[in-house]
């Protein structure tokens, strides 16, 4: 136990050199060859899977952009009808005003031709008539011509009424 | 009674006395470093590979004994 | 108690003159005699221990050739438990104690833990013997390791500077003719330690288990039961041992070759 053996430190230190050599030699480095591509599987395995979660998200806000996009869009659309047919609407309404507006100017206008016409045959007439009285009651031909004055006189006379 | 040797006496003094010191000192050590590794359970890691260094050069002192025991024992 | 010790003895004439044996059955006598007749200068002789060792040595390289040369990434059982010790030795033991730089010694740091490792485990199987339990095995491996802290210190700062480097600097002078033969000394003793701890741990193992043995036969088989049981729970603590020594040996040793490579200022 405690004395010393020549054969024994001999072969410890022959078998442990030999062990040594052929472990660093044959042994560790497939050992920790695996052991590292492993890790770098690993790592690699978690990284993708992190990439692929990455544009996953990456996809959804996309597609959640390009949904609030249409809605927005058909919004628009919405309100760009809304407000066509406001304006048509406007349009028609105002140009039916317009149409009433001349059709009534156009109205009075023809009333107040018609009744200068009415009043122009009137005076005509009313000269004719009243030259004819005149010409019955004097019993004297007027002329027409000289007695002008005289007949507008009395036509505004009539006017009057 | 035939065959009492103080080297045996001597073999069971020394390993006894000798194992005194390095079990109180061994109980310490892990006492500490539990309390240690109850306080902080993050450093548990360090905390055992210093206890068990510690654990291994207090026990040596009780193997240095134990081999003047066998020595003596076997004189 | 003679022959508990008898058992751990390996003097040629201890074993009753018929020769060494192993698993008592190979008998080793005829390769001695013909080692011995071929005069070396120094003495090779096989004994068990010595087949233990290289037994230990073989099924070390064996387990990890084959931990390291299997197909596919997945490991499982006897292959796993290997990269699980490879992976703390190299992680927990060398790259803890000496950085980086300390690839280069992996090969001898996990060389000695699994030489230390498979010796202790080889050791505890019925009719095994564990070479560790043996001064000359363990003083030869811790010699080693002196060899190899002196020649990283010699290599990293210079053969000069380590010298120097043995004592902390910084003390008043007068001290370090105190300090330098202190420090020498607790240079030495670190493989001492080494050593003695190894061996002294599993020569005590295997001794406490005789004895509980023995105390069978000594108090009468009314004891078996009692002593079966202590015996089984020590052995248990054994495999633990085995593990731990090891472990404690290679960590020592990096620890000091770590002291080394990264001397204090």
């Amino acid at each position: 136990m405690v004395e010393v053996f020549g054969n024994l430190m001999f072969w410890t230190a022959v078998s442990f050199l030999i062990l040594v050599l052929l472990l660093g030699r044959y042994g560790f480095k497939p050992l920790a060859e695996i052991l590292a591509s492993r890790e770098r599987k690993i790592r690699e395995s978690l990284e993708g899977a992190e990439n692929a979660r990455l544009e996953a998200e990456r996809l959804l806000r996309e597609y959640e952009e390009k949904l609030a996009e249409a809605r927005a869009e058909a919004q628009k659309f919405i309100a760009e009808g809304k407000s066509l047919g406001e304006n048509l609407r406007a349009e028609i309404m105002q140009k039916s005003e317009e149409e009433a507006k001349r059709m009534i100017a156009k109205a009075e206008e023809q009333i107040n031709r018609d009744v200068d016409q009415a009043i122009k045959e009137l005076r005509a007439e009313v000269a004719t008539l009243s030259i004819d009285l005149a010409s019955k009651v004097i019993e004297k031909e007027l002329n027409q011509n000289t007695h002008e004055e005289l007949i507008d006189k009395y036509l505004s006379e009539v006017g009057r009424f | 009674m035939e065959g009492i040797n103080l080297a045996h006496l001597g073999s069971g003094l020394a390993i006894g006395l000798g194992a005194l010191g390095p079990g109180v000192g061994v109980g310490l050590l892990v006492g500490k470093a539990l309390e240690g590794m109850a306080r902080q359970p993050e450093m548990a890691g360090k905390l055992q590979v210093a206890m068990f260094i510690g654990i291994a050069i207090a026990e040596s002192i009780a193997l240095y004994s134990f081999v003047i025991a066998i020595l003596l024992f076997t004189k | 108690m003679q022959q508990i010790f008898n058992e751990f003895n390996l003097r040629p004439e201890s074993q009753g003159g018929h020769g060494e044996r192993i698993f008592e059955v190979i008998n080793l006598e005829p390769i001695n005699h013909f080692i011995r007749s071929l005069h070396l200068p120094i003495d090779v002789t096989i004994n068990k221990a010595v087949v233990m060792m290289w037994l230990s040595a073989i099924v070390a390289f064996a387990l990890i050739y084959y931990a390291g040369h299997g197909r596919g990434l997945v490991a499982r059982g006897l292959k796993n438990a290997m990269e699980a010790i490879f992976q703390f030795v190299k992680l927990d033991i060398v790259e803890e104690q000496l950085g980086h730089a300390g690839q280069s010694y992996l090969p001898f740091v996990g060389g000695l833990f699994f030489f230390i490792l498979f010796n202790n485990l080889l050791g505890l199987i019925p009719a095994g013997f564990s070479a560790g339990s043996n001064l000359s095995v363990t003083a030869t491996l811790a010699g080693m390791v002196l060899i190899v802290i002196i020649y990283t210190g010699i290599k990293n700062q210079g053969p000069l500077r380590y010298w120097v480097n043995l004592a902390p600097g910084g003390l008043p002078k007068p001290l370090y003719v105190l300090m330098y033969p202190i420090e020498f000394i607790s240079l030495l003793s670190k493989p001492f330690s080494l050593a003695v701890r190894l061996f002294a741990n599993l020569l005590a193992g295997h001794i406490v288990i005789f004895s509980m043995l023995t105390l069978m036969f000594l108090f009468g088989l009314w004891l078996a039961p009692v002593s079966l049981a202590v015996a089984t729970a020590i052995y248990a603590f054994e495999i633990f041992v085995a593990f731990m020594q090891a472990y404690i040996f290679t960590i020592l040793t990096s620890v000091y070759l770590g002291q080394a490579l990264h001397p204090e200022h």
